[in-house]
């Protein structure tokens, strides 16, 4: 769920383990990818919060004006997008970017999309272990509830915490 | 008049919708929270509501149910306009009561064509008369909306279920005859089939065969109005048996036979089914308007009016637009082509332009080969692609994919 008002004021979906958090982030002209990333702040500060479990991601149990969101207990955000990359600059390669596909386990989460490599070859065990933003963008993602398998949720973007990927799994490129 | 009520917090969205609702001639009324929803629901109960979900206080889900439990709104039709667009969120927006729900962004001119379509269905009537629809001012960027079934009336046993509709149709009409539409819905088909590398289905909306599988090389075969004798269910299934399929991935759907009396509610499903399984429809209505024609021409995305530079052409195309703004059919949804079917003569441009009074989309000059279509059985488009004609038909399917927007776009 994307949408930016007149105020500079952008809707995003986050995802812990129990809740659906769709709130307003004021992302002052960064992106949501650089907000999550920004390793001198824990917190997310959102406007007008709509809470859902996870159980039952329509309905909504809580509307508040003001919340904070702590980056730790979050497991992944669907924003759009160009909201995914950083503001700072672009990641070129020679040799263009190619999707793999991925299959993500996270704490009552799973997660399919593609994954953008840049150049020919990527160390995974290297980028996973030492890569350092916090948040991994995947796109033409979708999400699924394991203990609820047809609730889903899709976007063009996921942004999800490194820290809660039990097991990252990828395709073979041939 | 027909009331909306817009219950919305975002000031720039409410502002939009209130001209554009104001324009399409209902009468509006604004919220800006539930709370004020409710309060203007239950003392002027509305036609149709257009609620957000997002919203300080009274979020639109509560709004929704207290609006369905309520005896005096209980009536209205509700339509959700929200941004939370998972498919959680559609399911739980008509489980509170809604009638249809849409995710943003989203034309105002589509939701104002849903919110008629509503309407109509719900009481049997005809649309509400539609002002001049204004330029429309996307929301955002204006991505189209995924499509809801609207169910026609049921007509068993030929149509048991509405078909949940997702596909783009393109429809090709002309004022009168011989201003060559079967012609410019040939090129184009085949011009969107190359560009998108995809299979495009063309129907031909005529009440009895014309000359578009001749100008495409392609032989007849079992009409589809034949389902209606053997008492088959028209579904993908049987209707793929009748469609006649070009090397360019072109699809046609022939005309059924002359006489054959296929009823209209039948063509109108084929078309559906059509645009249920392939992300663009294209359709060749020649120059009749009868009611089979009418009903697929005003549930389509596009309609391209075509004429020739002659007088009687041009009057001929001024009276099928002016039908179609009676219908309440969006002004920027018609597209004005002017076709070059004579090597020289006729009005100019401006002249046309001026008495039609709508902006023309293109120009297509005349080629020596286009009567030759019929007895070469290939469109000029792949014979010459360089010729002025093909490179203006091209630019045509350019313009008209970039109006579809999304996929679509070439």
């Amino acid at each position: 769920m994307v949408r930016r008002s007149v105020a500079g004021l952008l809707a995003v979906d986050f995802f812990t383990q129990g809740y659906r958090i769709s709130g307003y982030i004021n992302t002052r002209a960064r992106t949501v990818g650089d907000i999550l990333n920004d390793k001198l702040e824990s917190y997310v500060e959102l406007n007008e919060v709509y809470i859902s479990r996870i159980s039952n991601p329509g309905e909504i149990v809580g509307t508040y004006p003001d919340a904070q969101l702590h980056k730790n207990g979050l497991l992944f955000a669907v924003v759009p997008a160009k909201e995914r990359l950083s503001k700072a600059g672009r990641a070129t390669s020679y040799f263009g970017k190619s999707l793999r596909r991925v299959w993500l386990a996270l704490p009552g989460i799973e997660i399919e999309a593609d994954f953008e490599v840049t150049g020919l070859t990527l160390d995974w065990k290297a980028y996973l272990a030492k890569a350092v933003s916090d948040y991994i963008a995947f796109v033409n993602g979708v999400a699924r509830v394991i203990s609820s398998p047809e609730i889903t949720f899709s976007g063009e973007a996921f942004l999800v915490n490194r820290e809660h990927i039990d097991l990252f799994c990828m395709e073979d490129d041939s | 008049m027909v009331t909306v009520l817009v219950v919305d917090d975002d000031r720039n969205m409410i502002r939009v919708l209130d001209f554009a609702f104001q324009q399409a001639g209902f009468s509006v009324m604004i919220a800006r929270d539930g709370n004020e929803g409710w309060t203007l629901a239950t003392g002027r109960p509305p036609d149709v509501a257009v609620l957000d979900v997002m919203m300080p206080g009274v979020h639109g889900y509560e709004l929704c149910r207290r609006l369905r439990a309520e005896p005096k709104t209980e009536h209205v039709k509700i339509v959700f306009l929200t941004a939370r667009s998972q498919p959680i969120d559609e399911r739980e927006g008509l489980k509170a009561g809604a009638d249809l729900f849409l995710s943003k962004p989203v034309l105002p001119s589509e939701l104002i064509q849903k919110v008629k379509s509503l309407l109509t269905i719900a009481r049997g009537e005809p649309a509400p008369a539609a002002a001049t629809e204004p330029e429309a001012v996307a929301i955002q960027d204006a991505v189209p909306t995924e499509r809801v079934a609207v169910a026609r009336p049921a007509s068993p046993p030929l149509h048991p279920a509405a078909v949940p509709v997702s596909g783009r149709l393109i429809v090709c009409l002309g004022g009168c005859r011989g201003v060559g539409v079967t012609t410019l819905a040939a090129n184009l088909a085949v011009g969107f089939a190359l560009a998108r590398q995809a299979e495009t289905p063309l129907v031909e909306l005529h009440s009895a065969p014309g000359n578009l599988l001749a100008m495409l090389g392609l032989a007849s075969g079992p009409p589809y109005g034949d389902l209606k004798a053997t008492g088959d269910l028209l579904n993908w299934d049987t209707l793929s048996l009748h469609l006649m399929d070009h090397p360019t991935g072109v699809r046609v759907l022939p005309a059924p036979p002359a006489g054959s009396q296929v009823p209209a509610t039948m063509t109108e499903r084929a078309v559906d089914i059509l645009r249920a399984r392939f992300p663009l429809t294209l359709a060749d209505a020649a120059s009749e308007m009868d009611e089979r024609v009418e009903s697929v021409v005003l549930s389509s995305d596009l309609v391209i009016v075509v004429t020739t530079p002659e007088v009687v052409a041009v009057r001929c195309a001024w009276q099928v637009i002016q039908e179609l703004y009676t219908r309440s059919y969006p002004k920027r949804q018609i597209m004005l082509v002017v076709d070059h079917i004579q090597p020289q003569g006729g009005l100019p441009i401006e002249q046309i332009r001026e008495a039609i009074k709508h902006p023309i989309l293109a120009v297509i000059p005349h080629h020596q080969d286009m009567e030759l279509m019929v007895d070469i059985g290939k469109p000029v488009i792949l014979t010459q692609p360089g010729a002025p004609m093909s490179l203006a038909v091209g630019r045509v399917v350019t313009q008209l994919g970039r109006a579809l927007g999304g996929p679509l776009a070439v």
